[in-house]
């Protein structure tokens, strides 16, 4: 009896995965394209998106025909109404069904209306392949160049240049990693602004172009506002909590002529937000733990008054950056990209009354307080000499 | 055949299926949506109304021994009562059970297989479901006693490894809409306790009847933590203006999951975990269901309560036309349904039960 049960089972599982298998995508790795970068451009019809998609070629062997960057990828650019009908036309060309699963960045040129954006990134955001981590990029040039010439330096394949580069808050801070959902999110967000990272493509004459990500673009109330330079970036990620290392040159107090490198480990950044007079009155603490990296022949860091001298120094001089670069956002870009809006919420009880307040129109009209406390732990192997 | 006896570890984790597999469904968004940036608040006020709830059913029970619901439906109002009191437990299981299957195999159609018929995902777990009935219960609580354990695991997972992507200050403001959205309005969303429905009905299939009220606030507490987590981990992750998603607000959380480059994509593996809950659900329900035309219509065969209340959840699943539908059925009618049902009507009935056996006690102390 017991026997009988299992043996029908049997034959019913089998039935079902029989079934199940006409139903199934099995796509080996031959069978599919991968798209590792989407490129969104203007035309002068309103109505007509230019999408470019990059897509990786898995062995290449060297045949340059009729591919427009190098051996690894091709990228392909048509004029279509939706993103979908656009992908579907270059289905047509490739011959291979494209997969957006290893899709690693998503670049829009700077001259797309910023609503288009957004729009753009729901519908990307929405298709079950799209990953939530891919890299948004505002691109100064236009995107389908972008992709073409996105030849990185010291790597020969882009889509292992997308996927292994570390983030750049690790290691320089002159921009951000900022990533699709995160983007969609802070659009939506009532506690801060969007910002998407700036690229652009630099060449010399006679080279080839290469990547150059440098600094953030900012928006506010679906517009573009304006543009942080790297050193601002720096700055925005230190006040973020973003930041784990980079390196800031200070000038030297001992020497007019000369500067100071340091090495910036580790920062901590305590913000609150209050509402004085009806106007947002923040407040930031940081704290930088700080090495030297130059060093001269009559440098001296053993001596406890100038590493004192060179602490006071580096606290007036990142205070005064860190100042303007939030006054910068607060008066020129009218976009609270910090996210102060998270500790300014916690002075209210309800929902409505946010809402009523309109915290990012008021960050316009905010007051900043600045206090910087660098830890100066002296240099590396050369400390100085006696 | 004897009626299978519980121990306690596998009571609760029988009850902890069933509202976990609710929870799963789509009520963190549902809350969220509702109560803005105090649904964790409500939450938890949503538990110790539950728990409250509770002890007084567990008082209300004390005089019955481990008699169920049905056999004190008989007591209060004869053979008739505990008949219609059964076919409309049944009719709710069927349909609440019914939409939370075509939520979850709404969002696998979307996911994993697009070009498969509706009906064939639905099917399939009916199926499974009526294959484990046949195999016995014995066998369905062996099975999810093994499975309960790793479905809860893959909760606290996701919610580990979504931690530092996690903005505390989306629980600001904290009373969100307002007091009385929070409290009193927010005081519906114990529908999400609605699978507390199987407490009034495992207490004769307990070993020790004294192990009820250690079995109702072990599975409570779980499931409130389980829904913490859940509700937590959609606050905490996105702006909750953009919790609007058609597909499952935790698998969307289980997305997000990134573990280095080693282990980008996790949610296949929290999908296929949740697949087996399901399945492990659906099997309890019919059980469920079968037990309760047992009890109430005393069908000639079994088996014949086993196919039809699979057949009945099968078409119930698939009147919906569209995802509105199914959001309009998820978000209104599953929620003043679950309120009217396991916390209004069982409660009267346990009630005038409570009564009348106190007074009858009285009576017979006199004589």
């Amino acid at each position: 009896m017991r026997s009988k049960k299992i043996l029908i089972c049997f034959f019913i599982i089998t039935l079902i995965v029989f079934y199940i298998s006409n139903y199934s995508t099995i796509y080996t790795i031959d069978d599919l394209a991968y798209v590792i970068g989407i490129g969104f451009d203007t035309t002068d019809d309103n109505g007509i998106i230019k999408l470019s998609l990059q897509v990786a070629i898995p062995n290449s062997h060297g045949d340059n025909q009729g591919s427009s960057q190098s051996e690894s990828s091709i990228v392909k650019t048509v004029e279509c109404n939706t993103i979908n009908d656009g992908i579907n036309l270059i289905n047509s060309y490739i011959g291979k069904k494209l997969s957006l699963s290893y899709c690693k960045v998503i670049i829009f040129s700077k001259d797309i209306p910023s609503k288009k954006i957004i729009n753009y990134t729901a519908t990307l955001l929405n298709d079950v392949e799209v990953r939530p981590y891919c890299s948004v990029l505002l691109s100064k040039c236009e995107a389908s160049y972008f992709l073409q010439n996105s030849e990185p330096l010291l790597e020969k394949l882009s889509s292992k240049y997308y996927n292994s580069t570390p983030s750049p808050e690790q290691t320089t801070g002159f921009t951000e990693h900022i990533n699709l959902v995160d983007f969609y999110n802070d659009y939506y967000d009532t506690f801060g602004d969007p910002c998407a990272v700036l690229g652009d493509i630099t060449s010399e004459e006679d080279e080839k172009g290469h990547i150059e990500n440098f600094g953030i673009a900012s928006f506010h109330n679906g517009m573009l506002t304006g543009e942080l330079t790297g050193e601002e970036t720096i700055y925005h990620l230190i006040v973020t909590n973003q930041l784990q290392n980079t390196v800031l040159s200070i000038p030297n107090p001992f020497n007019d002529s000369e500067y100071i490198a340091l090495s910036i480990d580790s920062t901590h950044t305590k913000s609150k937000a209050k509402i004085v007079n009806g106007f947002p009155y923040i407040t930031c603490n940081v704290k930088f733990n700080t090495r030297i990296l130059s060093s001269s022949i009559n440098s001296d860091y053993l001596d406890k008054n100038n590493l004192e001298k060179i602490e006071d120094y580096a606290n007036s001089f990142f205070k005064v950056n860190i100042e303007n670069y939030l006054y910068k956002t607060s008066l020129v870009l009218k976009s609270d990209i910090a996210k102060f809006g998270k500790y300014g919420v916690r002075n209210f009880l309800t929902w409505d009354k946010w809402k009523e307040y309109d915290w990012l129109t008021k960050y316009a009209s905010s007051t900043f307080k600045v206090n910087v406390d660098t830890h100066l732990k002296s240099s590396y192997l050369v400390v100085g000499i006696n | 055949m004897e009626e299978e006896k519980l121990n306690f570890i596998e009571a609760s984790f029988l009850v902890l299926t069933i509202l976990i597999s609710h929870i799963i469904m789509d009520l963190p968004n549902m809350i969220i949506k509702s109560q803005n940036s105090s649904a964790v608040l409500n939450v938890i006020y949503i538990t110790i109304l539950v728990l409250i709830y509770f002890f007084i059913i567990n008082k209300l029970f004390e005089p019955f021994d481990s008699k169920n619901i049905l056999s004190i439906s008989e007591f209060v109002g004869g053979k008739t009562l505990k008949v219609i009191l059964g076919i409309i437990y049944s009719l709710y299981l069927i349909c609440i059970s019914a939409v939370i299957l075509r939520g979850f195999c709404e969002t696998l159609k979307i996911i994993y297989f697009p070009k498969a018929g509706l009906w064939i995902i639905l099917g399939i777990f009916l199926v499974l479901a009526m294959l484990a009935n046949k195999f016995g219960e014995r066998n369905i609580i062996k099975i999810n006693t093994i499975l309960m354990p790793v479905i809860l695991l893959s909760v606290f997972v996701i919610f580990i490894a979504l931690l530092r992507n996690f903005e505390i200050s989306r629980v600001f403001p904290l009373l969100g809409n307002g007091v009385k959205s929070t409290f009193v309005d927010g005081a519906l969303n114990m529908c999400s306790f609605s699978g507390f429905i199987i407490l009034f009905f495992v207490r004769p299939n307990l070993k020790n009847v004294k192990d009820y009220k250690k079995v109702g606030i072990v599975s409570i507490l779980l499931s409130a933590s389980y829904l913490v987590l859940s509700v937590a981990s959609s606050l905490l992750l996105f702006p909750f203006l953009t919790a609007n998603a058609e597909v499952l607000s935790v698998y969307l959380s289980a997305c997000t999951i990134r573990f280095g480059k080693f282990m980008p994509r996790t949610d296949a593996l929290f999908m296929f975990i949740w697949i087996f809950t399901f399945i492990s659900y659906l099997s309890i329900i019919v059980s469920y269901i079968v037990k309760f035309s047992k009890e109430s219509i005393s069908p000639k065969s079994p088996s014949i309560a086993t196919y039809i209340s699979a057949i009945a959840i099968f078409i119930v699943a698939l009147l919906p036309q569209n995802s509105t539908q199914v959001h309009f059925f998820q978000n209104v009618v599953y929620k003043y349904l679950s309120i009217t049902i396991v916390f209004i009507l069982s409660f009267v009935i346990l009630l005038i039960g409570y009564i009348k056996k106190k007074k009858l006690n009285k009576t017979r102390e006199i004589q």
